[in-house]
């Protein structure tokens, strides 16, 4: 589970990303087709469009952190639902893509190398541990996709998938 | 987005399974992550209700199993009965009863009574492979912290050791083959190394230091060990967790205590919010060790963490604390083997009180460049303490090894190379991402493997222990001799 402290180290750690966003995505996809070559052709030629899916993605992740516990009680629409946008997005890699489980270990590696790489001294254990176990708990989440139904399957992210 | 909107006033179905695919405990875990009003309700192979659980943003609102409500009924759903899982967003209601706890709080409770529950293992026939502790049941894979507070301490097992050795006793250590790490070289046969200027200061010194094995009651007392590094970032406290359970798991009693403050074992385990007090809460007062010591699912490991959620006094206290840390640290002696202590980064203030308390140091090295560059400090350190108030340097290891980094390997032997190559260990730990896998669900990495296989480099914390008591003299606890001859 997440406590304030994760959640406070993954909007710090992102303020450090996002100024230097396309070049994260370009190391992440690179690191990406190094750790699983075999995924390569399951992205177009084209990696633009994916590398902005990609930002936006991990732009929302971040923005659904930005909530105190002791805000439990309010109320958040079902599209900036963190678990309902991720599930339905896990859906989509099931039905569309046919993502296997398995990418789900690469895919996380790759992320908390390109953080590493791109944060440096700034990517601390706990600034580690905290994106570790955010990508843990989400890689689940789309795993279980396949058992979406009704709104956990029809959920949109308005940025289009990651 | 039409049917999202229309949906706020309906029961309305997010998803369904099967528990054979996905634990509940997960569910429960990425349900949480919803700030919806969420339902999960778990059926039988009949198709009845089994039970329910009520969440909304990581509190569970409430619980109900056959004829219980409330927590009771939430540790009665982890049984084996229920098949499928189903989970549905809830209108919000005009106002929320008092939730049952933290999600993950409740989770940890579930699991304690899981191992409640199962019976004790059978003992091991033969101790020599260290056993891995299965789990009880599908849930108590997820958590590492048992859920009640202290045990009464362990009555003293009759086979382990009649106090600490004499301190000429214990063994020399030696000098590994530094032409690579055991993590990537095999095991070498290690050679006598020349005992360094502070291991002769060590034997010269006089018997009040804390290593003399006795207590003043009488009772033998085990070994402290304190993990040290004079650069922070080093995995120290990785190394302490998965060190200690691997002594355990040779059939030692021992404790691992959080001397840092900041409690990054607890970050390690995903426990802060079960704690609410530590070490520093108890330093110099009368409340001890029993106050604060807590038992895990690993046998024979108590763990004592550093502070709960509110700072105690003595965690900012300027003064020295060193007579406070020696009267704890003996109380965890006299009912432990081997007593592990993770300081915090650096040689000084409160380590330097933490290692005049404790027999013996292991030191702590990154294989990267900036720490290669720090690590004479260790010894530096070392040297500035009093030789009354000085452990016994039992060794260094280096820990996030990379292979394939040539920074990395360049470190390794600076550090191999310079005054800690003296005393490195064997073992070498790499960088590996089952520390990370580890780490997501809070456990040791011994005990996160998948399928219950523990990953490879959990068994380097195994040689290490091996290591570690071999050179503080206690190897042969757990540990039947071996035979002499293999072919019979």
């Amino acid at each position: 589970m997440l406590t304030e402290a994760h959640k406070q180290a993954i909007r710090r750690s992102w303020q450090l990303v996002e100024p230097i966003g396309e070049t994260a995505a370009d190391l992440f996809y690179k690191r990406l087709f190094e750790l699983a070559p075999a995924y390569r052709r399951l992205f177009p030629d084209d990696l633009a469009p994916q590398k902005r899916k990609l930002l936006a993605m991990l732009k929302f992740i971040v923005r659904a952190m930005d909530w105190s516990d002791d805000a439990w009680r309010d109320t958040v629409d079902v599209d900036e639902d963190l678990f309902l946008v991720v599930l339905a997005l896990g859906r989509r890699h099931v039905d569309l893509y046919h993502v296997p489980d398995a990418s789900y270990d690469a895919v996380g590696a790759a992320l908390l190398w390109t953080l590493d790489y791109g944060l440096g001294e700034a990517f601390t254990t706990e600034t580690r541990d905290a994106w570790a176990r955010v990508y843990g708990l989400l890689a689940q989440t789309m795993k279980m996709g396949r058992c979406a139904r009704g709104e956990g399957s029809a959920t949109a992210l308005r940025a289009n998938d990651g | 987005m039409a049917e999202t909107k229309r949906s706020t006033t309906d029961h309305t179905l997010v998803m369904t399974g099967r528990l054979e695919e996905f634990k509940l405990a997960d569910v429960l875990q990425v349900v949480g992550l919803s700030r919806q009003f969420t339902a999960v309700e778990l059926r039988r192979q009949d198709g009845r209700v089994h039970g329910t659980v009520w969440v909304k943003a990581g509190r569970v609102i409430g619980a109900r199993c056959g004829g219980a409500d409330g927590r009771d009924a939430f540790y009665e759903l982890f049984g084996p009965t229920p098949v499928v899982f189903v989970v549905s967003r809830l209108p919000e209601p005009n106002a929320y009863p008092a939730p049952l706890g933290s999600l993950a709080g409740l989770l940890m409770d579930a699991v304690a009574e899981a191992r409640q529950a199962a019976p004790a293992p059978a003992p091991a026939a033969a101790p020599a492979a260290p056993a891995r502790v299965a789990s009880p049941a599908a849930l108590a894979s997820s958590v590492a912290l048992a859920r009640e507070g202290p045990p009464a301490p362990p009555k003293r097992p009759s086979k382990t050791i009649a106090g600490v050795p004499p301190l000429r006793a214990v063994p020399s250590p030696v000098r590994a083959d530094v032409s690579q790490p055991r993590s990537v070289r095999g095991s070498a046969p290690p050679a006598p190394a020349a005992p360094s200027e502070l291991d002769a200061e060590w034997e010269a010194s006089p018997a009040t230091r804390p290593g003399a094995g006795v207590a003043a009651t009488g009772a033998p007392l085990g070994v402290a060990v304190a993990l040290a590094s004079p650069k922070g970032g080093v995995g120290k406290t990785t190394i302490a967790l998965n060190l200690a359970c691997s002594v355990a798991q040779r059939g030692l009693r021992t404790i691992l205590i959080d001397a840092d403050i900041n409690g990054d074992l607890l970050s390690a385990l995903a426990s802060r919010e079960r704690v609410e007090r530590g070490v520093y809460d108890v330093l110099g007062t009368p409340a001890g060790l029993d106050a604060v010591i807590r038992a895990t699912s690993v046998p024979r490991l108590e763990l004592v963490p550093a502070a709960g959620a509110t700072l105690p006094a003595a965690a900012t206290a300027r003064r020295s604390m060193a007579a406070e840390w020696r009267a704890l640290i003996e109380q965890a002696r006299q009912r432990a083997d081997l007593v592990l202590i993770d300081c915090p980064a650096g040689m000084f203030d409160v380590t330097a009180d933490v290692l005049a308390a404790c027999t013996h140091v292991v030191g702590v090295l990154q294989s990267d460049m900036i720490a290669s560059r720090s690590a004479s400090m260790l010894e530096r350190g070392l040297a500035a303490l009093a030789p009354e108030a000085r452990p016994r340097l039992v060794g260094t290891v280096v820990n996030m090894f990379q292979g394939r980094s040539a920074s990395s390997m360049e470190a390794f032997h600076r550090i191999a190379l310079g005054d800690s190559g003296t005393l490195l260990f064997e073992t070498t730990i790499p960088r590996s991402d089952a520390f990370t896998s580890a780490s997501l669900v809070g456990l040791p990495v011994g005990l996160a493997g998948r399928g219950g296989a523990p990953a490879p480099v959990a068994w380097l914390f195994d040689m290490l222990a091996t290591e570690v008591c071999d050179r503080t003299g206690i190897a042969e606890i757990g540990t039947p001799a071996p035979p002499s001859t293999f072919l019979r």
